[in-house]
């Protein structure tokens, strides 16, 4: 706020609960407090998520908690190319950005263009044009999206997926224009389920297309519990493309 | 209260203690130091997942406390845990088997290994946010103090966490509210590779309590009769009433912050110089010179210990993996509690 434009980065998100006050109450209130005095162009960028075994306090997702605040923007980039595009976007934008990235996802390799580009921040991504069903993802989970379409694709299903890329704000109109294509959705998150990302998409869904739906919008997301060490109990708790095959049938009636 | 550069070996100090005494610390902490080697070895097979931070070079800190306190006294630290348990009579399989992450582990293979926790021996874990036991620990005091006994909570953390600000917060509630409470900072030099000079400049730790007014002291964490006498001291002003007292112990990791760590931060010199001072070894130099015990018995209890911890492992391997189904138990004390199920 007071000209600088500051990147901080968390080692993972779930440290970021020391400072949270300084985001919530700080950064996302600042300028409506102060009556459009001040801007806060911050990004606070870092991992989110799961990332192996590491227990109940390394493998939270806070993409839906930051996602609640107004004033804030959060993005949740699924590939290399997107990230770049995305962080240039978020480090212009005047407004605090939460920028959440994965532990898993640091050694990924793909094309990244040297040329400079931006990716707005709110435009969703269609990154597979299907006609059966729609599913929609981000982040880290874009991969089990991703295989989950290709399984679909064996039994000759089609899946529409969309990589919402931010999920404050959400790019409603590219979901509702798929919806009324597909006339069925799947939202897959890896955070808890109440009050969640997934939550907030299935009632949006049904408010705005409600009339287009042929089954009642399914989710997939972690178990309501906190992540247990175990390999066995992690695995009980997070999404995988097995679980995510298994939504994708239930809306089909399959 | 003890001097911070005091030499063990001083004369006066051996005779403070017992062979017993001396015979207890140098059985515990080479049990603290062969169950560390064994567990960075299973890490190193890939048979233990996750974070695993070990305590080899720091055993003092662990042994020279319990040695100190009483039963009934309770124990907060961060996740470098399993020495702490094995300290206070925790099963060492046990301890092994969370690091597997297996049900016979003693958090049930929920918190692996940095969350170990054994409260009927008096230890409240292992926590995974780097200070955030502290404020915990004010917790324990205060419920103690609630509750009319005259038991003690004994807080750890790292140079690093001293850092924090709810650290500071809490050395200034207890303070205030003259709680039983042992503060410990494990200065070992780093937070993960961040030296204590690059994190203030207040690089003597035990300073951090003046400002609060708490007796603050630091002590020679590679020596276990400086880190007892320590803490008895402060036990003794802690259960008069007195209100927290701040030790910092200044001590040293040999291995990496945790597996994963290539440490190249510091010169193998530095190193060097610390396993110069090694705790297990001061020990078992007073223990040959005063004759409590002949190399050959050690040698015997060195073997004993290895094969002990041999079946630690074996213990651990053999162990069953939690059922699935129990991710939902543990989470509240409700046993009907209604999940969101999908
Ligand atoms: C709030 C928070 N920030 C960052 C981390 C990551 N982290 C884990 S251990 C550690 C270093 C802590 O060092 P210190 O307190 O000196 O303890 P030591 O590991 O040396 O025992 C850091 C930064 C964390 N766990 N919690
Ligand atoms: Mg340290």
């Amino acid at each position: 706020m007071n000209g600088i434009r500051p990147i901080i980065e968390f080692m993972t998100f779930n440290f970021s609960l020391v400072a949270i006050d300084q985001i919530i109450n700080s950064a996302a209130k600042l300028k409506s407090m102060s009556g459009g005095q001040v801007d806060v162009p911050i990004v606070f960028r870092g991992a989110t998520g799961n990332a192996g075994q590491l227990a109940a306090q390394h493998s939270q997702n806070f993409e839906n908690w930051y996602a609640n605040t107004p004033g804030l923007k959060v993005v949740v980039p699924s590939n290399p190319k997107d990230a770049k595009g995305l962080l240039k976007s978020s480090i212009r934008d005047n407004d605090p950005v939460i920028f959440m990235e994965s532990e898993l996802m640091y050694g990924d390799k793909g094309e990244v263009p040297e040329s400079e580009y931006l990716i707005p921040i709110g435009t969703a991504n269609v990154v597979k044009e299907g006609t059966d069903i729609t599913l929609c993802s981000f982040g880290k989970m874009m991969k089990v999206a991703i295989q989950a379409a290709e399984e679909m694709a064996k039994e000759g299903i089609n899946v529409e997926v969309i990589d919402l890329r931010t999920v404050r704000p959400i790019d409603w109109a590219t979901i509702i224009t798929s919806v009324k294509k597909t006339n069925r959705l799947v939202v897959l998150e890896e955070a808890w389920p109440l009050a969640s990302i997934s939550s907030e998409i299935a009632f949006h869904v049904s408010k705005n297309a409600f009339d287009y739906l042929d089954a009642p919008v399914t989710r997939v997301v972690s178990e309501d519990v906190p992540v247990a060490y175990a390999k066995s109990l992690l695995e009980a708790t997070v999404p995988n493309v097995e679980k995510t095959v298994k939504a994708i049938k239930e809306v089909l009636y399959r | 209260m003890s001097n911070q550069t005091a030499n063990t070996g001083s004369a006066a100090t051996e005779e403070r203690f017992s062979k017993e005494t001396y015979m207890w610390w140098y059985e515990n902490m080479l049990h603290m130091r062969r169950f560390e080697e064994m567990s960075g070895r299973v890490y190193g097979q890939q048979k233990i997942s996750g974070f695993c931070h070990l305590y080899i070079g720091q055993e003092a800190c662990a042994a020279g406390a319990v040695s100190a306190l009483k039963k009934g006294d309770k124990y907060i630290t961060a996740y470098r845990d399993h020495a702490h348990p094995i300290a206070l009579g925790s099963d060492p399989k046990r301890i092994m088997a969370e690091l597997y992450g297996k049900a016979t582990g003693l958090s049930k293979g929920k918190g692996g290994s940095m969350h170990i926790f054994d409260v009927e021996n008096g230890f409240y874990g292992g926590h995974g946010i780097v200070g955030g036991q502290i404020p915990l620990g004010v917790g324990l005091a205060f419920a103690e103090q609630y509750k009319g006994t005259d038991n003690l909570c004994i807080a750890y953390m790292g140079d690093g966490a001293a850092r924090q600000g709810a650290v500071h917060e809490a050395f200034n509630m207890a303070m205030t509210m003259k709680l039983p409470i042992i503060f410990v900072i494990e200065n070992n030099g780093y937070a993960m590779g961040t030296s204590v000079q690059r994190t203030s400049n207040v690089i003597e730790l035990y300073k951090l309590g003046e400002s609060y007014d708490m007796p603050s002291h630091p002590v020679d964490g590679m020596s276990v009769e400086e880190v007892h006498i320590a803490c008895e001291e402060a036990a003794e002003h802690i259960r008069a009433g007195k209100g927290p007292v701040l030790l910092e112990f200044r001590t040293y990791r040999y291995k990496g912050h945790s597996m994963s760590d290539p440490a190249k931060y510091r010169t193998k010199e530095e190193v060097e110089s610390y396993k110069q001072k090694d705790p297990v070894q001061q020990v078992k130099a007073t223990i040959l010179e005063k004759g409590y015990a002949t190399e050959e018995e050690l040698k015997e209890m060195d073997n004993r210990i290895k094969e002990s911890v041999k079946e630690c492992v074996k213990f651990a391997e053999e162990s069953p993996l939690p059922d699935p189904k129990e991710i939902f138990t543990d989470v509240y004390a409700q046993e009907d509690y209604p999940f969101v199920r999908e």
